[in-house]
């Protein structure tokens, strides 16, 4: 508890510095932007940028990158409350209540609770970062070969079996992220693997080539389709942006109820933003009195999930920070520029490096305190950015991923690959497979094989040594107990649909 | 039909890795796994995932086929074949012409190839005035070659444009 207020106190010091000041503040503008761009989510934003910061400070890098992501689940709110399009997949339960409001004419009211939940939760959010990522840290500390490996296997498990409506699709993505990662030298042998005898791949598949093209290059590709289609439509902001007297009483403790379940479900790897504003928005409309109001524009709706989903950005830095495990795809992305900056997060981050995890801790506490007086007066100028020309849009994405993943190595070749993932993300996307795992898979896969193989050498060989620690065998059952649970909710959830149908045809046609 | 390729294709290509994986050469020194086990038992895990994915096909195929066909949702069109097919030209024609890009990036330089490659893609998908597009490609290379060149220290290409 004193380690954590002497850290945030000396971390509050380093974030008030002008130039990081300066960097939050360009982080959450950006994500701000980035949110109310159709399609373009936190990851692709995040991987975008990661060549921009190649220059800076590692501790301001990570400021920024950091304010992008969460900048970009603040103002998420925005698109889905005026266009009934969710700025990015966690905010999509915001629409149901969200964009009902705005058609009644309250967009203003529901545009500035959402604005207010998500600071109250993001702010208790961080707060509970503060306190909880340094005792999980030193637990962390304990943790051998054996551990790390059961955890990552549990992490790796857990984002296959939630990700997604199919648990094969799921361990696929997963799969195909560790076979990526197993591509180049191998450290302990020294020996090539899987290179084709291609030089470039000696080094492995560059992580920012995967996610540039996975996400910002496969949304590319959505936006072109959308632009065809002629689907990428844009409305105005009409009305006094504010909430009455009586919205706040609704609101309120919706608000606290979804910071607790955003924080939880962040703090669990896997679950993330999206799962966080299901379950806010189930509780909410199981304990209201008016349960019929929701989906026609209960302000709790909007309230709940908001809260939930910014609450979840700080749970998700408490694995990342603590354990060096990402818990959603935005995260994973972060902890691949950490690593690309030379920074192994993990325990051992608050030990080596204080000045950048308490810097970038309080940082949070400024950007959230910036956002909300960013986009409270502003946000009818935020809005702007969506009547920008789609086509020019996506035009301009493809310029700033070529330039960015040129300047990574200055090669060519990565231009390359990174067009090969965008048209394998392209895939991704039209045949439903989540490409979170994918990137888990890359940014876990040199660990866990790494652990493995320690594990493996101290026991001599003997694979028992999984279960013979009782932190370990827990969490691969775990692991277990959460694929054979989704396996049992989706074949579980076919079977209703099943009987619905049948149900629905039994019925009488009046 | 989509996911009955897929799983075809998951399983082939897993099968594929697994030997790749087996005919990795095995130290006599080292660690106790060597190089080959870790992406033999990642191989295993992705040929899992094909057959459980055909399973799972298998099954919605079972309900569907037992079930009445879903209703379209108010206000959704089918989409018209031409329509998809001309979406599907488009796609690989970015693709082809991005491809093309990047083989030009280094030869022809980063300014003239990132100039000529955005105002095509401007004068497809965002028809205005063409020279409104020209000054969009215009501008955008010049602000990124001197953000990347000057702020980032990034040596681009300069090709046949000598600067």
């Amino acid at each position: 508890m004193i380690d954590s207020l002497h850290g945030i106190l000396h971390g509050l010091m380093i974030a008030a510095q002008p130039i990081n000041l300066l960097y939050t503040l360009v982080g959450v503008f950006i994500g701000t932007m980035i949110s109310h761009l159709p399609g373009i989510g936190p990851s692709a934003g995040i991987a975008l940028l990661i060549p921009i910061t190649f220059g800076m400070n590692p501790t301001t890098a990570l400021i920024m990158l950091a304010g992008i992501y969460y900048g970009c689940m603040y103002g998420g709110a925005v698109t889905a409350i005026l266009i009934n399009t969710p700025g990015d997949a966690a905010a999509v339960m915001t629409t149901l209540d969200g964009y009902p409001l705005a058609r009644q004419g309250r967009a203003g009211a529901a545009l500035s609770i959402a604005a207010v939940s998500s600071f109250i939760a993001g702010t208790l959010g961080v707060t509970a970062l503060t306190f909880i990522a340094v005792p999980v840290a030193q637990l962390a500390l304990r943790f051998g070969p054996t551990e790390y490996f059961a955890l990552m296997v549990f992490a790796l498990s857990t984002v296959s079996a939630l990700t997604g409506d199919s648990l094969a699709k799921g361990l696929l993505s997963t799969s195909l992220g560790l076979a990526i990662s197993t591509i180049g030298l191998d450290l302990q042998s020294g020996r090539s693997r899987f290179t084709m005898g291609i030089v470039d791949l000696q080094q492995g598949v560059s992580f920012l080539v995967v996610v540039v093209g996975i996400f910002a290059l496969a949304e590319v590709a959505r936006m072109a389709e959308g632009t065809l289609e002629g689907t990428m439509h844009s409305v105005r902001i009409k009305g006094r942006i504010w909430f009455t007297r009586q919205d706040w009483k609704e609101a309120f403790p919706a608000i606290l109820r979804g910071w607790a379940v955003g924080f939880f479900c962040g703090a669990a790897p896997g679950l993330g933003g999206t799962i966080s504003a299901m379950l806010s928005y189930v509780t909410e409309k199981h304990l209201s009195k008016t349960p019929e109001k929701f989906g026609r524009g209960a302000i709790e709706g909007v309230a709940g999930p908001e809260a939930a989903v910014n609450a979840d950005t700080c749970g998700a830095f408490v694995h990342l920070l603590a354990l060096g495990i990402p818990a959603s795809g935005s995260t994973a992305v972060i902890m691949g520029a950490f690593i690309m900056y030379g920074i192994q997060p993990g325990p051992l981050l608050f030990q080596n490096q204080p000045d950048l995890v308490w810097g970038l801790i309080a940082s949070m506490y400024v950007g959230n305190v910036m956002l909300l007086v960013l986009n409270l007066p502003l946000v009818g100028l935020f809005a702007r950015v969506l009547y920008a020309p789609p086509g020019v849009l996506l035009v301009m994405i493809l310029g700033i991923a070529s330039v960015g993943v040129y300047s990574f190595e200055t090669n060519p070749f990565m231009l390359y690959m990174a067009l090969m993932f965008g048209v394998v993300g392209h895939f991704f996307r039209k045949l439903d497979i989540p490409k979170a795992p994918l990137i888990f898979g890359i940014i876990l896969g040199g660990k866990i094989e790494q652990s493995l193989r320690q594990a493996m050498t101290i026991s001599s060989g003997d694979a028992m040594v999984f279960l013979k620690s009782p932190l370990s065998a827990s969490l691969l059952c775990l692991a277990a107990g959460m694929v054979a649970l989704s396996f049992w909710a989706k074949r579980k959830s076919a079977a209703t649909l099943q009987q619905a149908q049948e149900q629905a045809r039994a019925q009488p046609v009046h | 039909m989509a996911d009955w390729v897929l799983s075809v294709f998951v399983v082939t290509g897993a099968l594929i890795y697994l030997r790749a994986a087996m005919n990795l050469e095995r130290l006599q020194v080292g660690d106790a796994l060597g190089p080959q086990v870790f992406p033999a038992i990642v191989a295993i895990c992705m040929l899992c995932s094909g057959l459980m994915l055909a399973w799972e096909t298998w099954r919605k195929q079972m309900i569907s086929e037992h079930a009445a066909p879903p209703a379209p949702k108010p206000g959704e069109a089918a989409a018209h074949p031409a329509a998809g097919h001309r979406q599907h030209l488009v796609l690989v024609a970015m693709v082809a012409w991005t491809a093309l890009y990047y083989v030009a990036f280094e030869p022809v330089g980063y300014i003239l190839s990132t100039m000529i490659y955005l105002s095509a893609l401007l004068f497809y998908f965002h028809r205005v005035n063409p020279l409104i597009n020209l000054f969009y490609a215009a501008a955008f290379t010049t602000v990124a070659y001197l953000l990347f060149t000057n702020f980032l220290q990034v040596v681009l290409p300069s090709g046949i444009v000598q600067l």
